[in-house]
């Protein structure tokens, strides 16, 4: 730990730490009273002297580590240490049995040692307590049967105070060994309660898929920018040169000058626009969900058949979300590729998620290419990180755009 | 007049750089193409003088249909790059292909009706900054070609870097005080011994051999 080795007698860290193995010695008293008994019960039947520790200890320590196998005993133990270590930054979520064993050793180690600090608390300041009386306590009236402990040579008075700091060190020992046993802990709640290795590598998959995306759509935004501006340099150099002699030309250019800028800065919209969502630059405009979805379709100006079932307030924000960005950029591509049609958006919302589908008859133009499929893929990772699908397809006559979201269990 | 042909997959850009082109007295469009074959087809054709090529296209290519028109026109055009980007990794594909120069979309018409007179005349290296920038950029060391330079004469080294900074034919002779013949000898002398297609192709292979450093 970096700083004065005074540090962890003053800083708050020891001390949240510290009451954090104390709430874990807490919970151990249910199970000290279920092993006493049960251990006691094993023994009359075995009849072994050797038998009560070891019994007490296995019964003890086998009922910590079921009760910790339990996932919400891993999903408490989670937000505790989070708020009381600052262990771990990314509370795992991985079900399987490595990482419910783990969390079970780390509630069975927790409540164990934190029984150990809670009593060491008590009795260490005791012992000091103790020992700082001693100059000052009376000599036991009924000398060798006294119910006091005695410590032979100190003496009284004065002459006994060099035993006060002796009184001292119990104490400093126990806090700076609660000093490292915090650290240790810190590192322990990461290991146990942390992501597993496996959700490690699919995080960073994640991420370095995210990478790659933006570099890809920064990329195509760079392409589709560039030969924009090549038209309208090229054009409106002819048209310069050509004005007097030509003008119809010089009329034509002007035209594709115009058309190529638009699309230009509507890619450039869409893209960056894109960018910032993932950016989580949402924070600039409150998200929206489906509860606004009223409001969307009316400012699209095409013509929509809604039919919704079951209660939106099933549905956790983050599944309202991203359908209600599903519907907008859906009937946007609905909007640039087949125009003003008339669309029909189903919703069903049921116990085990969203179902919508939006389908639109295909226009003249058809769907996929351009910025379209750019939008869509976006949307599709993060369906997929939701556990959900998303499909657009060609259905006979009409397009069809469709998302299934799963909600999750336990998240209503 | 110069014959020019035209190939650009979009047709706004054909369409403007038809009408640049068209409006001087001394050059004449003689065709477009959409794409690198056709290209070759029109070439074939009409044997212009000079083709504006774009790189990318649907397809056959620039870089391709640059190798299809040098090996099967005889008597191949001259063949400018047109591309949208300057650090254009097809723009230096297309050199080394045979391209005898490149020039970008946003060039102002003077620069572009510059270079396709100059690229006819075909005694000077066009663009040396920009060549350089994207020798340094995407060359790659040619180990083949180490120390080939070591068949030239001292003067036709010399030449070789002239060329490579940009100066022409009578310029180098200004420069070097010989006759612009005796800067022709040297210059075709130089391309034979080098392999090389003309000014441009002994200028990048000039780059990759480090014989003069791009960077």
């Amino acid at each position: 730990m970096p700083g004065s080795p005074l540090r962890p007698l003053y800083s708050g860290v020891t001390w949240r730490r510290w009451a954090f193995m104390i709430l874990g010695g807490m919970v151990s008293f249910p199970y000290l009273f279920m092993a006493m008994v049960v251990g006691g019960t094993v023994d009359e039947a075995g009849g072994s002297a050797l038998l009560p520790m070891g019994t007490f200890f296995a019964v003890l320590a086998a009922g910590l580590f079921v009760t910790g196998l339990m996932p919400v005993v891993r999903r408490l133990e989670c937000s505790i240490s989070l708020e009381m270590l600052g262990a771990p930054e990314q509370p795992g979520q991985d079900t399987r049995w490595p990482a419910r064993l783990r969390a079970a050793v780390w509630f069975t180690v927790h409540v164990a040692v934190g029984g150990a600090v809670g009593a060491l608390s008590v009795l260490v300041p005791l012992l000091c307590g103790w020992v700082f009386t001693r100059p000052f306590a009376a000599r036991a009236p009924s000398g060798p049967k006294s119910e006091i402990p005695q410590m032979s040579g100190v003496p009284q008075g004065w002459e006994g105070m060099w035993v006060i700091p002796l009184g001292i060190v119990p104490l400093l020992v126990l806090v700076y060994g609660m000093a490292l046993l915090g650290s240790l802990a810190v590192k322990g709640a990461a290991w146990a309660l942390g992501p597993s290795p496996e959700e490690r590598i699919a995080a960073a998959e994640r991420r370095a898929d995210a990478q790659a995306e933006r570099t890809r759509l920064a990329r195509e935004l760079h392409d589709s920018v560039g030969h924009a501006l090549s038209i309208v340099t090229v054009q409106s150099a002819a048209a310069a040169r050509v004005l007097e002699r030509d003008t119809e030309f010089a009329r034509q250019a002007l035209q594709a000058i115009e058309e190529s800028a638009r699309t230009a800065l509507e890619d450039l919209d869409h893209v960056l626009g894109l960018l910032r969502e993932e950016e989580g630059g949402g924070k600039r405009t409150p998200q929206r969900t489906l509860h606004d979805l009223e409001d969307l379709l009316g400012k699209t100006g095409l013509e929509i058949d809604l039919r919704r079932t079951g209660d939106l307030d099933r549905l956790p924000a983050a599944v309202s979300r991203e359908a209600y960005r599903i519907v907008q950029e859906g009937l946007t591509n609905v909007a640039k590729h087949a125009g003003r049609v008339p669309v029909e958006l189903r919703l069903a919302i049921g116990p085990c998620g969203l179902d919508l589908e939006l389908s639109n008859p295909m226009g003249a133009r058809t769907h996929g290419g351009g910025t379209g499929g750019r939008g869509l893929a976006g949307l599709g990772e993060r369906v997929h990180v939701l556990r959900g699908t998303l499909s657009a397809e060609a259905d006979r006559d009409r397009w069809r755009l469709r998302a299934s979201i799963p909600i999750p269990k336990g998240s209503t | 007049m110069i014959s020019v042909l035209i190939v650009d997959d979009e047709r706004l850009i054909r369409a403007g750089l038809r009408a640049i082109v068209a409006a001087e007295p001394d050059l004449e469009v003689v065709g477009e193409a959409a794409d690198g074959a056709e290209a070759l087809v029109e070439a074939l054709r009409l044997r212009p003088q000079v083709v504006l090529m774009d790189v990318r296209m649907p397809r056959v290519d620039g870089i391709q249909a640059t190798r299809d028109l040098l090996a099967k026109v005889p008597d191949p055009p001259r063949i400018l790059v047109v591309t949208t980007f300057e650090n254009d990794d097809y723009v230096y594909d297309a050199l080394r292909a045979g391209a005898n120069g490149f020039l970008l979309k946003r060039s102002r018409p003077e620069e572009i009706l510059q270079a396709v007179r100059m690229v006819v005349q075909g005694d000077i290296l066009l663009f040396p900054a920009a060549i350089r920038a994207l020798a340094a950029e995407h060359a790659q060391p040619a180990p083949e070609r180490a120390g080939w330079h070591d068949r030239l004469t001292e003067r036709e080294a010399e030449v070789l870097r002239l060329m490579a900074s940009g100066l022409s034919n009578s310029e180098i002779a200004g420069s070097l005080v010989v006759s612009p013949q005796t800067v022709k000898t040297h210059v075709g002398n130089l391309l034979a011994k080098l392999g090389a297609r003309d000014r441009t192709q002994a200028v990048i292979f000039a780059y990759e051999s480090g014989f003069i450093q791009p960077r």
